[in-house]
């Protein structure tokens, strides 16, 4: 479904990933694991089209992305940063966001899936009315996973979907992505071990190389490789 | 003296103005304050600009010739536009053109509204009226741009992970500034809006009191400044809008990838 054919990628003269090959396939969930600054950020972003590999290519569904209507891309294949971007305003405002785009315009979703989605990532509606200044980290995080999942979409990127999530909300959300990514291409860096155990397939990224590629691993490497111990 | 109702300032009383400058001089000394060099070249500036002016607008006026005030007109657009692209101080690369732009057609467009169907004055290009109410316009015109451009750009920079996140939901790069681009327009047109709002009580703006001074009819006087306001405004809003719309590409290319980098 998304292929990365030896994809490197730099800014200000360093580079930040190289010669990448990756084939993600629909119904697979994949965690890209690694240690901080090794470029994991930098893959999703290459994926989701925000950045162009300066070597190689990124293909969506066989064709070239960068052939592709860049807006029209994005919308089937988004991206939830780690740090929730909230606009000011309400729960809902910020959850409608996307919809006000023309290229969603048509996905709006009704009160219902709403409502169902927000129970899903632990949240009630009330959430829906409330200024966002008064969200917690992990309630601003679990909005930003609801706006990213009633997209409904084929793909999902998700860059560290947990991590202002303390562990019994963790359990709620990794349960809900492991849903959602049932027949989906899902994709999510993390450091987390449920959202690593909970993937079909782990990348290890190091030093912007794809290191390993496996379908285990137990929580002693994931810490190794993490830079743990 | 007088002259067409307007007392003329001799060349003596002119020179006893610069002594206001003396006094601000010797403040300047008195506080230690690094600024005796910047004013006397500023004032030395202003003092030959206005002179030269003076030959120019002489000559202008005397000759009236349709092709002189156009070239006149555009080479103060092309001044305007090099004063704008210096203050500010972010740069982009096609930012001289699209001030440029920008003056030209916002500017320019309603200078030639005001000139032809507001005054009416036959010949439309008479310099006595193109020239001035032109000046007035481009010259405020000047800083809606700078400000619309600058709270635009550090909109941007500012809001740099905000637009990426928008992006990455499949936004247009349009649609990804329509805050940014709301509230640096807003910046931009708030100067007029509180010149506006203080006009006639706080102070009586330069033309009026100019035209006051020669013997215009105050009625008279403020009805051209009323037009003139309008003309501002509009020149502000036309401007601002134009080189927020111009200058928005400029942050990303074709494939809707931003090109700024964060603070």
């Amino acid at each position: 479904m998304v292929q990365l054919e030896d994809v490197s990628y730099s800014s200000n003269g360093k580079e930040i990933v190289s010669c990448l090959n990756l084939c993600l396939k629909r119904g697979m969930t994949y965690a890209i694991v690694g240690p901080s600054g090794s470029g994991k950020t930098t893959v999703l972003m290459l994926i989701n089209g925000l950045i162009s590999p300066t070597r190689g290519k990124v293909i969506f569904e066989g064709n070239p992305i960068d052939e592709l209507d860049m807006p029209t891309y994005r919308s089937k294949i988004p991206l939830m940063f780690q740090e929730p971007l909230l606009i000011p305003g309400n729960g809902k405002q910020n959850i409608m966001l996307p919809f006000s785009l023309e290229s969603n315009k048509e996905r709006r979703p009704d009160d219902a899936t709403i409502r169902s989605k927000l129970e899903e990532c632990g949240l009630d509606e009330s959430y829906l009315g409330k200024e966002i200044s008064t969200f917690s980290g992990g309630e601003k995080q679990r909005l930003s996973l609801v706006r990213t999942l009633l997209l409904e979409s084929k793909v999902i990127l998700l860059d560290e979907p947990t991590s202002a999530l303390d562990s019994r909300s963790e359990r709620e959300v990794v349960k809900v992505i492991s849903k959602v990514g049932q027949g989906n291409l899902m994709v999510y860096v993390t450091h987390s071990y449920q959202l690593i155990e909970a993937a079909d397939e782990i990348i290890v990224i190091k030093d912007g190389k794809i290191t390993i590629v496996t379908d285990e691993m137990d929580r002693s490497k994931i810490d190794s490789i993490l830079e743990l111990r | 003296m007088m002259t067409e109702g307007i007392v003329d300032i001799s060349l003596l009383r002119m020179i006893a103005s610069y002594g206001f400058v003396l006094v601000i001089l010797s403040l300047v000394r008195l506080k230690r304050i690094d600024l005796g060099r910047d004013i006397l070249t500023a004032v030395f500036r202003m003092t030959i600009q206005l002179i030269i002016m003076a030959f120019i607008l002489e000559t202008v006026f005397e000759l009236s010739i349709w092709y002189i005030v156009i070239l006149m007109e555009l080479a103060i657009f092309v001044l305007a536009a090099q004063i704008v692209f210096k203050r500010v101080k972010a740069k982009t690369e096609n930012l001289m053109r699209n001030i440029f732009v920008s003056l030209i057609l916002g500017g320019g467009s309603i200078m030639v509204f005001f000139i032809v169907v507001i005054v009416g004055q036959d010949p439309v290009y008479d310099p006595r009226y193109v020239i001035p109410l032109g000046g007035m316009i481009i010259g405020n015109s000047m800083n809606a741009c700078a400000i619309a451009f600058e709270r635009f750009h550090s909109l941007m920079k500012r809001d740099h992970r905000l637009i990426l996140t928008m992006l990455s939901l499949g936004a247009t790069y349009k649609e990804s500034t329509t805050g940014q681009f709301k509230e640096a327009l807003k910046a931009a047109f708030l100067p007029i809006l509180i010149t506006m709002s203080a006009t006639g009580m706080v102070v009586l703006p330069g033309m009026m009191t100019g035209q006051i001074l020669s013997g215009t009819a105050p009625l008279t006087a403020v009805k051209y400044q009323i037009a003139i306001m309008m003309g501002i405004t509009s020149s502000n809003a036309l401007v601002a809008y134009l080189i927020l719309f111009l200058e928005n590409k400029e942050f990303f290319n074709e494939r809707h990838q931003l090109l700024l980098s964060p603070d």
